[in-house]
């Protein structure tokens, strides 16, 4: 994979493609500099030294929390809810343009 | 009766004792928010009718049957068919929902001025920002369109917006509150929390909206204590202060705070010094962090099942998924997400060591005062370098609360935060209610009141 | 013509049978349910929707792993997988990646071992279907629970494939009971990569998926076409480059279904919303495995004394291993045990109340002498005393006479012969 330094085009629209987003041109050349200048700053975090230190994922020190298997169901949806905020229904079904 | 200024219970006590009734109180709100919506755009919602007492919720809490947008295009019309826990306990609890505030969409910013529905105004000078992302929230108890505000915060998002438009906002303890129903943005940061205009409402609404949430796994098993008696127990503290969370403050506000600290001297409280990371090391950290889980948590918007399409994200949305993709993707996870949770150990082991020596520990809210509307512009990661203060006690999950301290030279307010230990709310909240019982704020928010009349 | 040896790993999911989805309460049982109607906010990926996760798939993923050897990590998390399709609501897919339940396990061929790199849990996706002009999305089955099952690739042929495939078949079907297990329903989905290399000292550089594979039977097939076709481009000297492959069931062949050039990055992290889990070794002891079959083929063979064949069927067909082992238990005879292991392969078609006497019929029990004989016999003479005066005086015939009256009494098919014997006994008595 690709190791860069800078952001530039193709760099961007590959992070864009990942993130399913499309950019205008315009929109691509505001948001070079602008990401160039937050990974700038943000490499600074490299300086600071960590050697045996654990990673916090979650700071809430929790561990171990589970549902029961069987429980009812409080919060299943009827198919008014389910379609409601749709514009892409057909029969039952969620429709999406045909995938080959 | 006169309402206009009336803490939350004392309107519950009024309607107990018959004096006005539930009723009149939600059509005063509601009429109110109508009259100055249109000037202030502090709501994307405003509700007609309601049988309690009202209170306005951020627009990214979802209310079933009721639109809900994070104030992006996205969600224009998404109406949920389900009630966020913090929703459903308020209701439960005899509240109405008066309307959804404006915020920064996605509460991506500390500004509200990224909504696509245009920025809230600050009440107390309407060029300027009343702060974000929980803007329209502070906006609406500051001119006392709502008597009580829900917000959240992932880092500054509460207690910014509080700073600078007058108001008491409590950020809780990470897990002390469900985040279940509120539109993610940063997983492991997101606190629901309260915005009011005195600080037996914000204990008040704390013990119905705080507590373990079945549907929510990052809830906490802390019995949830009756704050609103504890908070008037005028216990006495050992509070701390770090110098390094005054560097780069405007001096008004260093002046205001000193002042602050002889009203806590002379409640007998202890004042000591502390040693502090310095606040801007958490700036990187807390960037990395939440732009990493806020691209992860934008991924379900793909206008298949509801909404529209990813088109419809604004810049500042499209920046912020870029660049966490960035830190997510292979090559440079280690470098960057894992690092920056690195860091987040020892951001969380510093205020430890401070905590043993000190009880809670004071500081500004926010380095200014409110900005003019457009000043953010200027930089590509504005409101992190805005919530320089409130980052450090975000990543490491503890309670806040800002409360108003005074006013500027351009007649803005000013604010001080209190923070504490994990599930310390009582204790902060005891602190600001010894200081709002001492000082009344200085008279802040009645004074703003008068702009707003019925 | 240079020599290639195959290469063969294998990626299994397998659905569980638990009543409640993996991270929210719907039901996990979506077969010909009507469509996106067992949905919440959380299968569904609205905003605002959080996961929790269900103990239960936890403990049955555990189980499985212990069953295939597995060293079960005491720390464990769920991890966010990003990729974007419709069928997949949040845009990600929690899985696991650094920290599974299980790894490195082992399964035993004749004369290789079979290594298991990890056992895995997460969540289903919902279904697409593809029509000509559109495709169609059920999220009826996101967010079952799923357990993914990584061999290395140590297989080499297609029939010890089909072997491990039945064997994990019916461990979690039949053992384990965890799941349906059900091909052409989907709740056990197969997925084998195959490569081809000149020596065993260099692995391949690359790696053929072939996905969509509905049958143990098709698995062998597409196996043995995949490493025909490489051969053939190999000996040609063209160059293979990773890819995913369909199969195709009429034509019996493989055919290219996308490009793998480019390695998906996933952008794995912990999941934020899911605490990490915590076990103690002790737990991990109390796990309550049944008997595998590996553990019952041995008992059968060694301690009952069937042959290897029984011992086969049996341990392959738990209804009829647990009717054998009822009723060894009850006729309580070593002797006995390889023909009532008979009897339950070969006679037994269905279950009812006449199964113990037509197994009796079936041993000859019925001709067996009851132990009361005696006594019948003499109630008999008592009876026919002609008869029996008559066999004294010597006419012998009278004895069938006797037999006869016995048989009316007794009601039972006996061996007359021994019967006769014993009459004769008590006449000189």
């Amino acid at each position: 994979m690709k190791k860069i330094l800078k952001f530039d085009k193709e760099y961007l629209e590959y992070l864009a493609s990942l993130s399913l987003l499309s950019l205008t041109e315009k929109e691509k050349r505001t948001l070079i500099k602008k990401l160039e200048d937050t990974k700038e700053y943000i490499d600074n975090i490299n300086k600071e030294p960590t050697i045996d230190v654990q990673p916090t994922y979650q700071v809430g020190n929790l561990e171990n929390i589970y549902f029961k298997d069987g429980e009812i169901n409080k919060r299943q949806l009827n198919q008014t809810e389910v379609f409601r905020n749709t514009k892409n229904k057909f029969k039952n079904y969620f429709s999406t343009k045909k995938i080959i | 009766m006169e309402l206009r200024g009336i803490k939350l219970i004392d309107l519950l006590k009024s309607i107990e004792q018959k004096k006005i009734s539930s009723i009149e109180v939600f059509n005063y709100f509601s009429n109110r928010s109508k009259k100055y919506n249109k000037l202030l755009n502090a709501y994307i919602t405003i509700l007609d009718s309601g049988s309690h007492v009202p209170i306005s919720f951020k627009d990214n809490f979802l209310t079933k049957n009721i639109k809900t947008t994070a104030s992006s295009y996205v969600l224009e019309q998404f109406i949920p068919p389900y009630n966020s826990t913090v929703v459903d306990r308020l209701i439960k609890s005899k509240l109405s929902i008066l309307g959804k505030t404006n915020m920064d969409a996605w509460a991506h910013g500390s500004s509200t001025e990224t909504s696509d529905f245009g920025p809230t105004k600050n009440p107390w000078d309407l060029k300027r920002s009343p702060g974000g992302s929980s803007g329209g929230a502070a906006a609406s108890v500051a001119s006392y369109l709502s008597p009580v505000a829900i917000g959240s915060e992932t880092a500054g998002s509460i207690r910014q917006p509080a700073s600078w438009s007058g108001v008491v906002g409590l950020k809780p303890t990470y897990g002390r509150v469900s985040r279940y129903g509120v539109v993610a943005m940063g997983s492991s940061l997101d606190s629901p929390g309260v915005l009011a205009l005195s600080v037996e409402d914000c204990a008040y609404i704390l013990k119905i909206i705080a507590g373990k949430d079945n549907n929510d796994a990052t809830t906490s098993n802390e019995k949830v204590p009756d704050y609103l008696s504890l908070i008037k127990n005028n216990q006495t503290f050992t509070i701390g202060i770090s110098e390094e969370y005054l560097k780069d403050v405007s001096t008004k506000i260093i002046e205001n705070f000193f002042k602050t600290v002889e009203v806590f001297k002379k409640l007998g409280h202890n004042i000591k010094k502390i040693k502090l990371m310095d606040p801007s090391k958490s700036i990187a950290v807390y960037t990395i962090i939440q732009r990493a889980e806020v691209s992860s948590n934008l991924s379900r918007y793909d206008g298949l099942r509801f909404g529209n399409d990813r088109s419809f994200f604004g810049e500042e949305a499209k920046r912020r998924i870029i660049l966490g993709t960035f830190t997510l993707s292979q090559g440079y996870i280690d470098k960057y997400y894992k690092k920056a949770q690195q860091l987040r150990t020892l951001i969380i082991n510093d205020f430890n060591n401070a905590f043993k020596e000190v009880d809670m520990i004071l500081a500004p809210t926010t380095p200014t005062s409110a900005f003019k509307l457009g000043e953010f512009e200027k930089y590509p990661f504005f409101g992190e370098l805005m919530d320089k203060l409130n980052e450090p006690s975000a990543i490491s999950g503890l309670p806040g609360i800002s409360i108003p301290i005074g006013l500027d030279k351009n007649r803005l307010p000013i604010g001080m935060q209190i923070l504490g230990k994990k599930f310390a709310e009582s204790e902060i909240l005891s602190l600001a209610y010894q200081f709002e019982k001492e000082t009344d704020y200085f008279n802040i928010t009645k004074e703003l009141l008068k702009q707003y009349p019925d | 013509m240079k020599k290639y040896y195959p290469i063969i790993g294998l990626e299994v999911h397998i659905e569980l049978n638990t009543i409640s989805k993996m991270f929210c309460q719907c039901k996990s049982d979506y077969f010909n349910k009507k469509p996106n109607s067992e949905v919440c906010p959380v299968c569904l990926g609205l905003p605002g929707a959080l996961p929790v996760p269900n103990k239960k798939a936890i403990e049955y993923t555990q189980m499985l792993a212990k069953a295939l050897g597995c060293k079960l990590n005491t720390k464990a998390h769920f991890d966010r997988k990003h990729y974007f399709y419709p069928d997949l609501p949040k845009g990600y897919q929690i899985s696991q990646y650094e920290e599974p339940f299980g790894i490195g396990g082992k399964f035993e061929l004749k004369n290789k071992t079979i290594h298991i790199r990890r056992v895995h849990l997460e969540e289903d996706t919902g279904k697409l279907i593809h029509e000509s002009n559109a495709s169609y999305v059920d999220f009826n089955r996101s967010g079952v629970p799923l357990v993914e099952i990584v061999t290395e690739p140590d297989f080499d042929n297609s029939d010890d494939v089909k072997e491990y495939l039945e064997y994990l078949h019916l461990l979690v079907k039949q053992y384990l009971k965890i799941s349906n297990a059900n091909m052409e329903e989907g709740s056990m989905r197969l997925e084998p990569n195959i490569s081809l290399t000149t020596s065993l000292k260099n692995f391949p550089n690359y790696k053929i998926e072939v996905k969509n594979i509905n049958s143990f039977k098709y698995v062998q097939k597409a196996i043995d076409y995949e490493i025909k076709r490489q051969e053939e481009m190999l000996n040609s000297n063209k160059i293979i480059k990773n890819e995913t492959r369909g199969f195709n069931e009429k034509k019996n062949i493989t055919f290219s279904q996308r490009s793998k050039e480019e390695a998906k990055d996933y952008r794995y992290f912990p999941e934020p919303d899911i605490p990490p889990f915590s076990f103690t070794e002790k737990e991990f002891t109390l796990i309550n495995l049944p008997e595998l079959p590996y553990e019952k083929y041995n008992r059968y063979l060694k301690i009952d004394k069937l042959t290897e064949y029984q011992s086969n069927i049996l341990i392959k067909n738990t209804v009829k291993a647990n009717l054998y082992e009822k009723l060894s238990t009850k006729f309580k005879s070593k002797e006995l045990n390889s023909k009532i292991a008979n009897f339950v392969i070969n006679k037994v078609l269905s279950f009812n109340s006449k199964l113990e006497d037509n197994l009796k019929a079936y041993l000859n029990l019925d001709k067996n002498i009851p132990e009361d004989i005696a006594l019948q016999i003499n109630k008999v003479f008592e009876e026919n005393q002609k008869a029996v005066n008559d066999f004294k005086t010597g006419k012998e015939n009278a004895i069938f006479f006797l037999i006869g009256q016995v048989i009316q009494k007794i009601g039972n098919k006996i061996d007359i012969e021994k019967l006769k014997t014993i009459i004769i006994k008590e006449l000189k008595k």
